[in-house]
Protein backbone atom coordinates (compact mmCIF):
# COMPACT_ATOMS: atom_id res chain seq x y z
CA UNK A 1 0.00 0.00 0.00
CA UNK A 2 1.80 3.13 -1.07
CA UNK A 3 0.72 6.34 -1.75
CA UNK A 4 -3.00 5.93 -0.86
CA UNK A 5 -3.27 3.04 -3.57
CA UNK A 6 -3.62 -0.67 -3.23
CA UNK A 7 -2.15 -2.40 -5.80
CA UNK A 8 -0.98 -5.97 -4.48
CA UNK A 9 -3.14 -5.45 -1.43
CA UNK A 10 -5.69 -7.78 -0.19
CA UNK A 11 -9.41 -6.59 1.93
CA UNK A 12 -12.13 -8.08 3.26
CA UNK A 13 -15.33 -5.95 2.77
CA UNK A 14 -18.35 -7.12 5.05
CA UNK A 15 -21.84 -6.54 3.96
CA UNK A 16 -19.97 -6.18 0.31
CA UNK A 17 -23.64 -6.92 -1.82
CA UNK A 18 -25.35 -3.61 -0.68
CA UNK A 19 -24.82 0.35 0.24
CA UNK A 20 -21.91 1.24 1.77
CA UNK A 21 -20.29 -2.16 1.85
CA UNK A 22 -20.77 -1.96 -2.32
CA UNK A 23 -19.65 0.79 -2.67
CA UNK A 24 -16.33 0.16 -0.59
CA UNK A 25 -15.65 -3.09 -2.25
CA UNK A 26 -15.38 -1.28 -5.33
CA UNK A 27 -13.48 1.57 -4.20
CA UNK A 28 -11.13 -0.60 -2.84
CA UNK A 29 -11.22 -2.39 -6.12
CA UNK A 30 -10.63 0.57 -8.29
CA UNK A 31 -7.57 1.29 -6.77
CA UNK A 32 -6.29 -1.90 -7.16
CA UNK A 33 -6.97 -4.18 -4.41
CA UNK A 34 -8.04 -7.99 -4.28
CA UNK A 35 -11.20 -8.19 -2.03
CA UNK A 36 -13.45 -11.14 -0.56
CA UNK A 37 -17.19 -9.83 -0.25
CA UNK A 38 -18.68 -11.31 2.34
CA UNK A 39 -22.68 -11.26 3.06
CA UNK A 40 -25.63 -12.55 3.83
CA UNK A 41 -27.17 -13.49 0.40
CA UNK A 42 -25.21 -14.77 -3.00
CA UNK A 43 -27.07 -12.60 -5.32
CA UNK A 44 -26.45 -8.61 -4.37
CA UNK A 45 -23.07 -10.73 -3.55
CA UNK A 46 -22.86 -11.40 -7.28
CA UNK A 47 -23.33 -7.93 -8.57
CA UNK A 48 -20.77 -6.44 -6.45
CA UNK A 49 -18.20 -9.48 -7.92
CA UNK A 50 -19.53 -8.35 -11.36
CA UNK A 51 -18.82 -5.02 -11.15
CA UNK A 52 -15.46 -5.46 -9.88
CA UNK A 53 -14.73 -7.95 -12.85
CA UNK A 54 -16.21 -5.49 -14.98
CA UNK A 55 -13.89 -2.98 -13.94
CA UNK A 56 -10.81 -5.52 -14.10
CA UNK A 57 -10.73 -6.19 -10.78
CA UNK A 58 -10.30 -9.25 -8.77
CA UNK A 59 -12.32 -10.51 -5.95
CA UNK A 60 -13.83 -13.46 -4.24
CA UNK A 61 -17.46 -14.20 -2.44
CA UNK A 62 -18.01 -15.64 1.05
CA UNK A 63 -21.72 -15.97 1.43
CA UNK A 64 -22.84 -16.20 5.52
CA UNK A 65 -23.45 -14.62 8.52
CA UNK A 66 -21.08 -12.48 10.16
CA UNK A 67 -21.94 -12.84 13.50
CA UNK A 68 -20.68 -17.05 12.89
CA UNK A 69 -17.44 -17.57 13.95
CA UNK A 70 -17.32 -20.04 10.88
CA UNK A 71 -18.32 -17.35 8.82
CA UNK A 72 -15.35 -15.28 9.92
CA UNK A 73 -12.84 -17.89 9.54
CA UNK A 74 -13.89 -18.47 6.18
CA UNK A 75 -13.29 -15.03 5.02
CA UNK A 76 -10.56 -14.64 6.50
CA UNK A 77 -9.23 -17.96 5.15
CA UNK A 78 -10.45 -16.98 1.37
CA UNK A 79 -8.42 -13.72 1.48
CA UNK A 80 -5.29 -16.25 2.57
CA UNK A 81 -5.96 -18.79 0.55
CA UNK A 82 -6.98 -16.44 -3.08
CA UNK A 83 -5.14 -13.57 -2.60
CA UNK A 84 -2.00 -14.53 -0.04
CA UNK A 85 -2.25 -12.18 2.12
CA UNK A 86 -4.12 -9.41 4.47
CA UNK A 87 -4.03 -5.16 3.88
CA UNK A 88 -7.48 -4.44 5.35
CA UNK A 89 -10.77 -5.14 6.33
CA UNK A 90 -13.89 -3.06 6.65
CA UNK A 91 -16.54 -4.46 9.11
CA UNK A 92 -19.55 -3.04 7.40
CA UNK A 93 -22.13 -5.95 7.59
CA UNK A 94 -25.09 -4.42 9.70
CA UNK A 95 -28.65 -4.31 10.34
CA UNK A 96 -31.19 -1.61 11.39
CA UNK A 97 -34.43 -2.92 12.37
CA UNK A 98 -37.23 -0.55 13.94
CA UNK A 99 -37.15 -2.05 17.82
CA UNK A 100 -39.39 0.86 19.65
CA UNK A 101 -38.79 2.13 22.64
CA UNK A 102 -35.92 0.27 25.44
CA UNK A 103 -39.48 -1.50 26.90
CA UNK A 104 -40.81 -1.97 23.59
CA UNK A 105 -38.21 -3.62 22.16
CA UNK A 106 -38.38 -7.37 21.85
CA UNK A 107 -35.38 -9.45 23.62
CA UNK A 108 -34.79 -11.35 20.14
CA UNK A 109 -34.56 -8.01 18.35
CA UNK A 110 -32.02 -6.96 20.67
CA UNK A 111 -30.15 -10.20 20.12
CA UNK A 112 -29.81 -10.12 16.74
CA UNK A 113 -28.88 -6.88 16.47
CA UNK A 114 -26.00 -7.18 19.19
CA UNK A 115 -25.00 -10.33 17.13
CA UNK A 116 -24.81 -9.13 14.06
CA UNK A 117 -23.45 -5.19 14.61
CA UNK A 118 -21.31 -5.68 17.59
CA UNK A 119 -20.45 -9.17 17.69
CA UNK A 120 -19.69 -9.73 14.27
CA UNK A 121 -17.32 -6.74 14.31
CA UNK A 122 -15.29 -8.24 16.87
CA UNK A 123 -15.20 -11.67 15.50
CA UNK A 124 -14.46 -10.19 12.46
CA UNK A 125 -11.44 -8.78 13.84
CA UNK A 126 -10.55 -11.89 15.81
CA UNK A 127 -9.60 -13.48 12.49
CA UNK A 128 -8.53 -10.15 10.66
CA UNK A 129 -5.90 -9.23 13.08
CA UNK A 130 -3.67 -12.47 13.24
CA UNK A 131 -3.98 -12.44 9.36
CA UNK A 132 -2.80 -9.04 8.81
CA UNK A 133 0.09 -9.47 11.29
CA UNK A 134 1.87 -12.18 9.32
CA UNK A 135 2.34 -9.56 6.54
CA UNK A 136 3.69 -6.83 9.36
CA UNK A 137 0.11 -5.38 9.81
CA UNK A 138 -2.84 -3.76 8.54
CA UNK A 139 -5.58 -1.19 9.02
CA UNK A 140 -9.18 -1.67 10.02
CA UNK A 141 -12.42 0.44 9.70
CA UNK A 142 -15.29 -0.63 11.42
CA UNK A 143 -18.60 1.21 10.34
CA UNK A 144 -20.47 2.70 13.29
CA UNK A 145 -23.29 5.51 12.73
CA UNK A 146 -23.79 9.03 13.54
CA UNK A 147 -25.94 7.29 16.40
CA UNK A 148 -22.89 6.60 18.14
CA UNK A 149 -22.60 10.02 18.61
CA UNK A 150 -25.75 11.25 19.09
CA UNK A 151 -29.41 9.91 20.38
CA UNK A 152 -32.11 8.43 17.98
CA UNK A 153 -35.24 7.40 19.50
CA UNK A 154 -36.47 3.95 18.93
CA UNK A 155 -33.23 2.20 18.18
CA UNK A 156 -31.87 1.06 21.34
CA UNK A 157 -29.81 -1.72 20.37
CA UNK A 158 -28.99 -0.41 17.26
CA UNK A 159 -27.30 2.79 19.04
CA UNK A 160 -26.14 0.31 21.91
CA UNK A 161 -24.08 -1.62 19.27
CA UNK A 162 -23.03 1.06 17.48
CA UNK A 163 -21.29 2.79 20.74
CA UNK A 164 -19.97 -0.57 21.14
CA UNK A 165 -18.29 -1.26 18.19
CA UNK A 166 -16.71 2.92 18.75
CA UNK A 167 -15.43 1.58 22.13
CA UNK A 168 -14.27 -2.12 20.82
CA UNK A 169 -12.70 -0.13 18.52
CA UNK A 170 -10.09 2.39 20.12
CA UNK A 171 -9.41 -0.91 22.82
CA UNK A 172 -8.66 -2.87 19.79
CA UNK A 173 -6.65 0.11 18.80
CA UNK A 174 -4.89 0.84 21.51
CA UNK A 175 -3.87 -3.00 21.91
CA UNK A 176 -2.46 -3.78 18.25
CA UNK A 177 -0.94 0.13 17.90
CA UNK A 178 2.43 -1.07 18.41
CA UNK A 179 2.13 -4.34 15.88
CA UNK A 180 1.62 -1.98 13.24
CA UNK A 181 -2.48 -2.92 13.50
CA UNK A 182 -4.77 0.98 12.90
CA UNK A 183 -8.22 0.26 13.97
CA UNK A 184 -10.35 3.34 13.09
CA UNK A 185 -14.15 4.03 13.23
CA UNK A 186 -16.67 5.85 10.40
CA UNK A 187 -20.07 7.22 11.97
CA UNK A 188 -22.29 8.14 8.65
CA UNK A 189 -25.32 10.04 8.77
CA UNK A 190 -27.85 9.99 6.41
CA UNK A 191 -26.34 8.22 3.22
CA UNK A 192 -28.49 6.95 0.17
CA UNK A 193 -28.73 3.08 1.14
CA UNK A 194 -30.77 0.45 0.70
CA UNK A 195 -30.57 0.07 4.68
CA UNK A 196 -31.20 4.31 5.33
CA UNK A 197 -34.07 3.61 2.82
CA UNK A 198 -36.13 0.96 4.42
CA UNK A 199 -35.32 2.87 8.02
CA UNK A 200 -37.04 6.17 6.61
CA UNK A 201 -39.86 3.64 4.94
CA UNK A 202 -40.38 2.05 8.27
CA UNK A 203 -39.62 4.82 10.81
CA UNK A 204 -41.11 7.97 12.48
CA UNK A 205 -38.29 10.16 10.32
CA UNK A 206 -38.90 11.42 6.90
CA UNK A 207 -36.28 10.95 4.69
CA UNK A 208 -36.84 15.38 4.19
CA UNK A 209 -36.13 15.04 8.50
CA UNK A 210 -33.00 13.67 7.99
CA UNK A 211 -32.25 16.26 5.44
CA UNK A 212 -32.97 19.16 7.23
CA UNK A 213 -30.87 17.52 10.64
CA UNK A 214 -28.08 18.00 8.09
CA UNK A 215 -26.57 21.23 7.78
CA UNK A 216 -25.01 20.37 4.51
CA UNK A 217 -28.76 20.05 3.77
CA UNK A 218 -28.35 16.54 1.52
CA UNK A 219 -28.43 13.25 1.99
CA UNK A 220 -25.17 11.53 0.76
CA UNK A 221 -23.74 8.89 -1.54
CA UNK A 222 -22.26 5.69 -0.34
CA UNK A 223 -19.05 6.38 -2.31
CA UNK A 224 -18.99 9.30 -0.19
CA UNK A 225 -17.94 6.64 2.83
CA UNK A 226 -16.10 4.80 0.87
CA UNK A 227 -13.55 7.92 -0.44
CA UNK A 228 -13.28 7.82 3.76
CA UNK A 229 -12.71 4.48 4.24
CA UNK A 230 -9.93 3.51 1.30
CA UNK A 231 -8.42 7.03 3.01
CA UNK A 232 -8.59 5.65 6.44
CA UNK A 233 -7.06 2.14 4.87
CA UNK A 234 -4.45 4.00 3.18
CA UNK A 235 -0.44 5.19 4.48
CA UNK A 236 -2.52 8.43 4.52
CA UNK A 237 -3.96 7.74 7.22
CA UNK A 238 -0.54 6.30 8.85
CA UNK A 239 -0.79 8.06 12.24
CA UNK A 240 -4.19 7.70 12.71
CA UNK A 241 -6.15 4.82 14.80
CA UNK A 242 -8.71 4.73 17.61
CA UNK A 243 -10.68 7.43 15.97
CA UNK A 244 -14.24 7.90 15.07
CA UNK A 245 -14.45 9.91 11.72
CA UNK A 246 -18.11 11.07 11.24
CA UNK A 247 -18.55 11.51 7.86
CA UNK A 248 -22.62 12.71 8.17
CA UNK A 249 -22.68 16.42 6.86
CA UNK A 250 -22.13 18.33 10.09
CA UNK A 251 -25.15 16.21 11.74
CA UNK A 252 -23.81 16.03 15.61
CA UNK A 253 -22.84 19.46 15.13
CA UNK B 1 -14.34 -16.54 -27.49
CA UNK B 2 -12.91 -19.68 -26.04
CA UNK B 3 -14.53 -22.77 -26.71
CA UNK B 4 -12.74 -24.50 -23.31
CA UNK B 5 -15.64 -26.00 -21.80
CA UNK B 6 -15.78 -25.55 -17.45
CA UNK B 7 -17.25 -28.93 -15.09
CA UNK B 8 -17.72 -28.31 -11.37
CA UNK B 9 -17.01 -31.25 -9.62
CA UNK B 10 -18.42 -32.26 -5.54
CA UNK B 11 -16.01 -34.72 -3.53
CA UNK B 12 -12.64 -34.23 -5.34
CA UNK B 13 -10.33 -35.47 -2.70
CA UNK B 14 -10.48 -38.95 -3.76
CA UNK B 15 -12.50 -42.03 -5.82
CA UNK B 16 -14.50 -41.43 -8.71
CA UNK B 17 -14.82 -37.43 -8.13
CA UNK B 18 -10.96 -37.15 -8.35
CA UNK B 19 -10.41 -39.66 -11.23
CA UNK B 20 -13.16 -37.22 -13.32
CA UNK B 21 -11.32 -34.16 -12.41
CA UNK B 22 -8.58 -35.75 -13.69
CA UNK B 23 -9.52 -37.35 -17.04
CA UNK B 24 -11.57 -33.74 -17.80
CA UNK B 25 -8.28 -32.30 -17.14
CA UNK B 26 -6.79 -34.11 -19.07
CA UNK B 27 -9.37 -33.71 -22.04
CA UNK B 28 -8.59 -30.27 -21.82
CA UNK B 29 -11.66 -28.87 -20.07
CA UNK B 30 -11.46 -26.42 -16.99
CA UNK B 31 -12.35 -28.01 -14.01
CA UNK B 32 -13.29 -26.68 -10.94
CA UNK B 33 -12.60 -29.28 -8.40
CA UNK B 34 -14.60 -28.71 -4.94
CA UNK B 35 -13.86 -30.60 -1.52
CA UNK B 36 -13.89 -30.39 1.83
CA UNK B 37 -11.16 -27.99 3.78
CA UNK B 38 -8.56 -29.96 5.46
CA UNK B 39 -7.44 -32.51 2.32
CA UNK B 40 -4.24 -30.04 1.56
CA UNK B 41 -2.46 -32.07 0.06
CA UNK B 42 -4.60 -34.02 -2.32
CA UNK B 43 -5.92 -30.06 -3.13
CA UNK B 44 -2.02 -29.79 -4.11
CA UNK B 45 -1.99 -32.39 -6.06
CA UNK B 46 -5.20 -31.55 -8.16
CA UNK B 47 -4.46 -28.33 -8.52
CA UNK B 48 -0.75 -28.62 -10.15
CA UNK B 49 -3.41 -30.23 -13.26
CA UNK B 50 -3.87 -28.41 -16.14
CA UNK B 51 -7.09 -25.95 -16.17
CA UNK B 52 -7.89 -27.06 -12.54
CA UNK B 53 -9.09 -24.97 -9.84
CA UNK B 54 -9.79 -26.20 -6.59
CA UNK B 55 -12.42 -24.62 -4.51
CA UNK B 56 -13.30 -25.79 -0.31
CA UNK B 57 -16.57 -27.21 -0.39
CA UNK B 58 -18.52 -28.96 2.28
CA UNK B 59 -21.68 -30.40 0.56
CA UNK B 60 -23.88 -30.21 3.63
CA UNK B 61 -23.13 -26.37 4.27
CA UNK B 62 -25.72 -24.13 2.24
CA UNK B 63 -23.82 -20.89 2.83
CA UNK B 64 -20.59 -22.54 1.13
CA UNK B 65 -22.22 -23.67 -1.53
CA UNK B 66 -23.87 -20.58 -2.30
CA UNK B 67 -19.99 -18.90 -1.70
CA UNK B 68 -19.02 -21.87 -4.31
CA UNK B 69 -20.92 -21.44 -7.17
CA UNK B 70 -21.13 -17.63 -7.32
CA UNK B 71 -17.26 -18.28 -7.51
CA UNK B 72 -17.39 -20.91 -10.10
CA UNK B 73 -19.86 -18.91 -12.27
CA UNK B 74 -17.52 -15.74 -12.03
CA UNK B 75 -14.80 -17.68 -12.87
CA UNK B 76 -15.78 -17.69 -16.59
CA UNK B 77 -19.09 -19.50 -16.18
CA UNK B 78 -20.76 -23.26 -15.85
CA UNK B 79 -21.61 -26.18 -18.21
CA UNK B 80 -21.61 -29.15 -16.63
CA UNK B 81 -22.01 -30.00 -12.90
CA UNK B 82 -21.14 -32.93 -11.81
CA UNK B 83 -23.29 -33.60 -8.29
CA UNK B 84 -20.80 -36.88 -7.07
CA UNK B 85 -19.85 -36.09 -3.58
CA UNK B 86 -21.32 -38.94 -0.63
CA UNK B 87 -20.54 -41.96 1.32
CA UNK B 88 -21.72 -45.33 2.64
CA UNK B 89 -22.96 -45.91 5.08
CA UNK B 90 -24.35 -49.76 6.75
CA UNK B 91 -25.77 -51.14 9.35
CA UNK B 92 -29.24 -52.27 10.60
CA UNK B 93 -31.54 -49.18 11.39
CA UNK B 94 -31.49 -49.51 15.23
CA UNK B 95 -27.38 -49.45 15.46
CA UNK B 96 -28.06 -45.79 13.88
CA UNK B 97 -27.68 -43.07 15.73
CA UNK B 98 -29.96 -39.93 14.35
CA UNK B 99 -26.76 -37.73 14.08
CA UNK B 100 -25.64 -40.48 11.20
CA UNK B 101 -29.02 -40.34 9.87
CA UNK B 102 -28.66 -36.71 9.08
CA UNK B 103 -25.40 -36.50 8.41
CA UNK B 104 -25.90 -39.34 5.63
CA UNK B 105 -29.09 -37.25 4.30
CA UNK B 106 -27.58 -34.06 4.55
CA UNK B 107 -24.55 -35.09 2.53
CA UNK B 108 -25.73 -37.68 -0.17
CA UNK B 109 -29.15 -36.00 -0.94
CA UNK B 110 -29.30 -32.55 0.59
CA UNK B 111 -25.78 -31.51 -0.69
CA UNK B 112 -26.47 -32.73 -4.60
CA UNK B 113 -30.33 -31.17 -4.06
CA UNK B 114 -28.58 -28.00 -2.99
CA UNK B 115 -26.41 -27.28 -5.49
CA UNK B 116 -28.48 -28.37 -8.35
CA UNK B 117 -31.07 -25.60 -7.05
CA UNK B 118 -28.09 -23.14 -7.00
CA UNK B 119 -26.88 -23.80 -10.37
CA UNK B 120 -30.37 -23.99 -12.00
CA UNK B 121 -30.52 -19.99 -12.14
CA UNK B 122 -27.17 -19.62 -14.15
CA UNK B 123 -28.12 -22.74 -16.52
CA UNK B 124 -31.25 -20.76 -17.15
CA UNK B 125 -29.68 -17.66 -18.23
CA UNK B 126 -27.92 -19.34 -20.04
CA UNK B 127 -30.48 -21.47 -21.48
CA UNK B 128 -27.78 -24.66 -21.46
CA UNK B 129 -26.10 -27.06 -19.16
CA UNK B 130 -25.67 -30.32 -17.71
CA UNK B 131 -26.24 -31.57 -14.23
CA UNK B 132 -24.67 -35.10 -13.48
CA UNK B 133 -25.53 -36.93 -10.40
CA UNK B 134 -23.61 -40.13 -9.17
CA UNK B 135 -26.48 -42.22 -7.47
CA UNK B 136 -25.47 -45.43 -7.67
CA UNK B 137 -26.69 -48.94 -8.86
CA UNK B 138 -27.63 -48.87 -5.18
CA UNK B 139 -29.93 -46.54 -6.25
CA UNK B 140 -31.93 -48.63 -8.60
CA UNK B 141 -31.85 -52.47 -6.70
CA UNK B 142 -31.41 -52.85 -2.79
CA UNK B 143 -29.22 -55.47 -0.42
CA UNK B 144 -30.03 -55.58 3.60
CA UNK B 145 -28.79 -53.25 5.93
CA UNK B 146 -27.85 -50.22 3.58
CA UNK B 147 -31.51 -48.47 4.34
CA UNK B 148 -29.74 -45.02 4.55
CA UNK B 149 -27.61 -45.42 1.76
CA UNK B 150 -30.42 -46.77 -0.36
CA UNK B 151 -33.01 -43.87 0.89
CA UNK B 152 -30.68 -41.26 0.33
CA UNK B 153 -29.62 -42.59 -3.62
CA UNK B 154 -33.07 -44.01 -4.16
CA UNK B 155 -34.15 -40.46 -3.13
CA UNK B 156 -31.36 -38.86 -5.73
CA UNK B 157 -32.97 -41.03 -8.62
CA UNK B 158 -36.32 -39.96 -8.39
CA UNK B 159 -35.08 -36.31 -7.60
CA UNK B 160 -33.43 -36.16 -11.12
CA UNK B 161 -35.87 -38.18 -12.71
CA UNK B 162 -38.37 -34.76 -12.11
CA UNK B 163 -35.48 -32.59 -12.35
CA UNK B 164 -35.34 -33.95 -16.06
CA UNK B 165 -38.82 -32.82 -17.25
CA UNK B 166 -37.87 -29.78 -15.40
CA UNK B 167 -35.30 -28.60 -16.71
CA UNK B 168 -35.58 -29.99 -20.84
CA UNK B 169 -37.92 -27.25 -21.09
CA UNK B 170 -34.92 -24.44 -20.51
CA UNK B 171 -32.69 -26.41 -22.51
CA UNK B 172 -30.67 -27.57 -19.15
CA UNK B 173 -29.81 -31.58 -19.20
CA UNK B 174 -29.76 -33.74 -15.85
CA UNK B 175 -28.19 -37.26 -16.09
CA UNK B 176 -27.36 -39.77 -13.55
CA UNK B 177 -24.42 -42.00 -13.22
CA UNK B 178 -24.69 -45.45 -11.77
CA UNK B 179 -21.73 -47.25 -10.45
CA UNK B 180 -21.38 -50.37 -9.29
CA UNK B 181 -18.34 -51.55 -6.99
CA UNK B 182 -15.43 -49.57 -7.00
CA UNK B 183 -11.95 -50.48 -6.62
CA UNK B 184 -11.67 -47.10 -4.38
CA UNK B 185 -11.30 -46.49 -0.61
CA UNK B 186 -14.67 -46.13 -0.70
CA UNK B 187 -15.44 -48.93 2.38
CA UNK B 188 -12.81 -47.69 4.32
CA UNK B 189 -12.01 -43.86 3.81
CA UNK B 190 -16.03 -42.55 2.45
CA UNK B 191 -17.75 -44.86 5.15
CA UNK B 192 -19.34 -45.30 7.89
CA UNK B 193 -21.60 -48.11 9.88
CA UNK B 194 -23.42 -48.74 12.94
CA UNK B 195 -23.99 -51.92 15.13
CA UNK B 196 -26.67 -53.43 17.29
CA UNK B 197 -26.33 -56.38 18.72
CA UNK B 198 -29.66 -57.83 17.71
CA UNK B 199 -28.46 -57.94 14.07
CA UNK B 200 -24.74 -58.65 14.48
CA UNK B 201 -25.31 -62.26 13.13
CA UNK B 202 -27.18 -61.29 9.92
CA UNK B 203 -24.83 -58.44 9.09
CA UNK B 204 -21.87 -60.49 9.25
CA UNK B 205 -23.60 -63.01 7.14
CA UNK B 206 -24.80 -60.06 4.49
CA UNK B 207 -21.42 -58.39 5.07
CA UNK B 208 -20.14 -61.46 4.06
CA UNK B 209 -21.39 -62.10 0.73
CA UNK B 210 -20.73 -58.46 -0.15
CA UNK B 211 -17.32 -58.10 0.08
CA UNK B 212 -16.76 -61.50 -0.89
CA UNK B 213 -13.31 -61.42 -2.87
CA UNK B 214 -15.08 -62.92 -5.81
CA UNK B 215 -17.54 -60.16 -5.92
CA UNK B 216 -14.91 -57.11 -5.21
CA UNK B 217 -13.33 -58.58 -8.31
CA UNK B 218 -16.00 -57.99 -10.67
CA UNK B 219 -15.18 -54.09 -9.31
CA UNK B 220 -14.24 -51.41 -11.98
CA UNK B 221 -11.58 -48.60 -11.39
CA UNK B 222 -12.36 -45.42 -10.69
CA UNK B 223 -10.69 -44.88 -14.25
CA UNK B 224 -12.93 -46.97 -15.95
CA UNK B 225 -16.67 -45.17 -14.17
CA UNK B 226 -15.42 -41.60 -15.34
CA UNK B 227 -15.24 -42.45 -18.62
CA UNK B 228 -19.08 -43.15 -18.32
CA UNK B 229 -18.83 -39.56 -16.77
CA UNK B 230 -17.44 -38.07 -19.69
CA UNK B 231 -19.40 -40.07 -22.24
CA UNK B 232 -22.37 -38.53 -20.11
CA UNK B 233 -21.02 -35.28 -20.15
CA UNK B 234 -20.24 -35.15 -23.89
CA UNK B 235 -22.88 -37.47 -26.11
CA UNK B 236 -25.51 -35.03 -26.58
CA UNK B 237 -27.94 -37.91 -26.15
CA UNK B 238 -31.52 -37.46 -23.90
CA UNK B 239 -30.48 -40.22 -22.11
CA UNK B 240 -31.00 -40.17 -18.13
CA UNK B 241 -28.95 -42.91 -16.61
CA UNK B 242 -25.80 -44.70 -17.55
CA UNK B 243 -25.82 -47.39 -15.23
CA UNK B 244 -21.76 -48.44 -15.38
CA UNK B 245 -19.67 -51.16 -14.74
CA UNK B 246 -19.83 -54.45 -15.67
CA UNK B 247 -21.78 -55.64 -12.25
CA UNK B 248 -24.25 -52.60 -12.37
CA UNK B 249 -25.06 -53.27 -15.17
CA UNK B 250 -25.76 -57.04 -14.92
CA UNK B 251 -26.83 -56.13 -12.03
CA UNK B 252 -29.69 -53.88 -13.26
CA UNK B 253 -30.65 -56.11 -15.94
CA UNK B 254 -31.05 -59.22 -13.80
CA UNK B 255 -33.53 -56.58 -11.89
CA UNK B 256 -35.58 -55.65 -14.84
CA UNK B 257 -35.64 -58.90 -16.59
CA UNK B 258 -36.69 -60.46 -13.69
CA UNK B 259 -39.55 -57.47 -12.38
CA UNK B 260 -39.14 -56.20 -9.25
CA UNK B 261 -41.07 -59.21 -6.68
CA UNK B 262 -38.96 -61.89 -8.46
CA UNK B 263 -35.63 -59.68 -8.35
CA UNK B 264 -36.18 -58.73 -4.43
CA UNK B 265 -36.87 -62.78 -3.65
CA UNK B 266 -33.51 -64.21 -5.72
CA UNK B 267 -31.57 -61.22 -3.45
CA UNK B 268 -33.40 -62.75 -0.30
CA UNK B 269 -31.86 -66.25 -0.98
CA UNK B 270 -28.53 -64.89 -2.04
CA UNK B 271 -28.23 -63.54 1.06
CA UNK B 272 -30.02 -65.50 3.46
CA UNK B 273 -30.33 -68.47 1.84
Amino acid sequence: MSGGRFTDSVGIVTGAGKGIGQACAIAFAKLGAKVVLSGQSEAPLAETLGAIEKLGGRARVVVGDVSSEGVAQDTVAAALKEFGRLDFAVNNAGISPLTGNTVDCTLETWQRVINVNLTGTWLGMKYQIPAMLQTGGGAIVNMASVTALRTFESYPPYSASKWGVVGLSKVTAKEFASKGIRVNVIGPGAIDTPLFIDTISTGAVSRDAYKSQTPMNRIATSEEVAAAATWLCSDGASYITGVLLPVEGGMTL
Amino acid sequence: MSTQKTVFITGTSSGLGRASAKLFSAKGWRVIATMRGGDAQKETELSKLAGVTVLPLDVTDPAQIKSAVVNAVSLGGVDVVFNNAGYGMAGPLEGLTDEQIVRMVNTNLLGAIRITKAFVPHFREKKAGLFLTTTSIGGLIAVPFNSMYHATKWGLEGFCESMAFELKRFGIGMKTIEPGGMKTDFFTRSFDTGRHEAYNGLVDRVMGVITDPKTMGTYSTPDQIAEVVYEAATDNKDQLRYVAGADAKATYAARLQAGDESFRKGMDRQFFG
